[in-house]
């Protein structure tokens, strides 16, 4: 059944329903949409369709053998935009009128490409039944009921339903005196403009309304995130720490963007808002989400990865099969499933370093800064030997992984702010940071041993600078 | 031969310091972590002629892993 066959069916089905379908000069979805003026869920449907929020009315589901389907929208008669300049003339159903500008508007409604002029009544007797066309009249399309004979010219005799009929004869533009041409009054291009804002609040206000179904779509992101980063486990095992870093800046920038998508999707319930990319989150995560969507679709696209955030439609699925059957594919293959050498080239260079300079830690700021941080150092390998080594199962880890990623941050501010390791272990900081992680024991012997390299490294300074009090103070 | 609590610029010109130093399959390793930044940490591979090379095979990380725990 296509598209007008449905509709003619739904109507047979509704009886004193007003079921139109817009003007499809000025509407865009005029092939793919109607008006009603009862509910979409409310309108008895042929065997075989049903209505979804989703497709509107379609057969969809009925029809998995051939993948073909039909499915229109079904927007209210309100939201109808019709003859909204003067006089209003809707081409959508017969015109029963005899008026010259009505008939001249409807006519340039259906030719858009034409230009359409009354004659000026002041200067032409017969103004009320002529038009100039910039196309023969045999070209015109015409409004339903009216037709072309050579006789009458257009013309709707016996066509009328009160008996009242014109005829209009049809003059070429070019050879007219401008002087007593005079305008339709149409416009056309305002008339598009009044439908295409009405479509935009219209989606604005269905996308936000409909948030089951942003919600799905969500969830089918987090699911690809989800894959993503097992994926990345699988490869690279226990923490960040063990990934090269292009992966692991990846890694946690993925598992960030999860983490904000399951607070968003939570209190969206409330307040929803939607991202650019089409989700619905609420606003205080709307901010974060974007700035990480856009750092992880640049690490992304670097490491050659491309995520889908919405689930292709049949049509795209179609056209991506037929864009890799003849070669033409744009899409980024996965670095597991396709390793690219290119890439595989670029990320060798990247990995690669130059020592610029070696240096021992002299200052008593510079030797803190250095403590602190062959501290975080070993803790972070301490952890990451715990994790990796403790046969747990990969949500352990991952929660392991979340934990540190959150407490680096945390851990290395501590460090920091508490400065010298003596004063960290007199704080009961080994304690602290052992919380975070369950390799305490390791934890201890990584300290111990950091206690002593500690005592030996001042000890090697003072007597590589020839013992020089003076100069172990530099 | 690099060694424990030294510090490194690389030519990223950030410091590191070298947490870290082992051999495996007469190649020298090092773990490093940046000063500044204590999420970027790396095992590199160390050669005097061709630098540091950060180590991205998981086998080889899983190896010096185990010597860590050896140390």
């Amino acid at each position: 059944m296509n598209f007008n066959q449905l509709i003619n069916e739904i109507r047979k089905r509704n009886p004193g329903v007003e079921i139109r379908v817009g003007d499809p000069q000025f509407d865009s979805l005029a092939d793919s949409r109607i008006f009603s003026s009862k509910p979409m869920r409310q309108l008895r449907l042929p065997q075989g369709y049903y209505a979804t929020g989703k497709n509107g009315i379609t057969n969809r589901q009925y029809n998995t053998e051939t993948g073909l389907y039909t499915s229109i929208s079904v927007e209210s008669l309100d939201d109808m935009v019709v003859g909204s300049t003067f006089p209003a003339v809707d081409v959508s159903k017969p015109l029963e009128t005899t008026d010259i500008r009505e008939i001249a508007i409807a006519i340039q409604r259906l030719n858009p490409g034409v230009e359409v002029r009354l004659a000026n009544p002041s200067f032409d007797p017969q103004a009320d039944s002529k038009i100039f066309c910039s196309v023969p009249m045999s070209e015109l399309a015409l409004p339903t009921p009216f037709y072309y004979n050579e006789k009458n010219g257009i013309t709707n005799k016996h066509n009328s339903i009160n008996g009242l009929y014109t005829s209009i004869d049809v003059e070429d533009i070019s050879k007219a005196n401008p002087a007593i041409l005079m305008s339709t009054g149409y416009n056309l291009q305002e008339e598009k403009k009044q439908q295409y804002d009405i479509d935009i609040k219209r989606k604005e206000q269905v996308n936000l309304r409909s948030l089951e179904y942003r919600t799905e779509l969500n969830q089918y992101y987090i699911d690809q995130l989800q894959k993503r980063i097992m994926e990345i486990i699988h490869q690279y095992p226990g923490l960040p720490s063990t990934m090269p870093r292009e992966i692991r800046k990846e890694h946690i920038l993925t598992l960030e963007m999860k983490h904000l998508l399951d607070m968003g999707i939570k209190s969206a319930i409330s307040k929803p808002e939607m991202t650019k990319d089409g989700l619905v989150i609420d606003l205080s995560t709307k901010e974060k989400y974007e700035k990480c969507s856009e750092a992880l679709s640049a690490i992304q696209k670097q490491n050659g990865i491309n995520i889908d955030k919405h689930p292709k439609t049949v049509e795209e699925k179609e056209q991506q099969q037929n864009q890799q059957q003849t070669g033409l594919t744009t899409e980024l293959p996965t670095l597991k499933t396709e390793p690219q050498q290119e890439l595989a080239q670029i990320g060798r260079e990247k990995r690669k370093f130059t020592i610029l300079q070696r240096e021992r830690a002299i200052s008593d700021a510079q030797k803190a800064k250095n403590r602190s941080a062959i501290m975080a150092g070993l803790c972070i390998l301490g952890a990451t030997v715990a994790v990796y080594f403790n046969e747990q199962d990969i949500n352990t880890i991952l929660q392991h992984e979340l934990n540190a990623i959150y407490s680096w941050e945390a851990l290395g501010q501590y460090l920091q702010d508490l400065g010298p390791l003596t004063t960290l272990l007199a704080a009961g900081a080994g304690g602290f940071i052992a919380k975070y992680f369950k390799n305490s024991k390791k934890l201890k012997q990584a300290q111990n041993e950091f206690i002593d390299f500690n005592n030996s490294l001042e000890k090697t300074n003072v007597e590589e600078l020839g013992g020089n009090e003076n100069a172990k103070s530099r | 031969m690099l060694n424990q609590g030294e510090i490194l610029t690389l030519n990223d010109n950030k410091k590191y310091s070298v947490v870290f130093t082992t051999s495996f399959n007469n190649k020298n390793y090092v773990y490093l972590i940046e000063q500044d930044d204590y999420t970027n940490t790396m095992f590199c591979e160390y050669d005097n002629n061709n630098g540091l090379e950060e180590v991205s095979n998981p086998t080889i990380i899983e190896e010096l892993l185990k010597l860590f725990t050896q140390s």
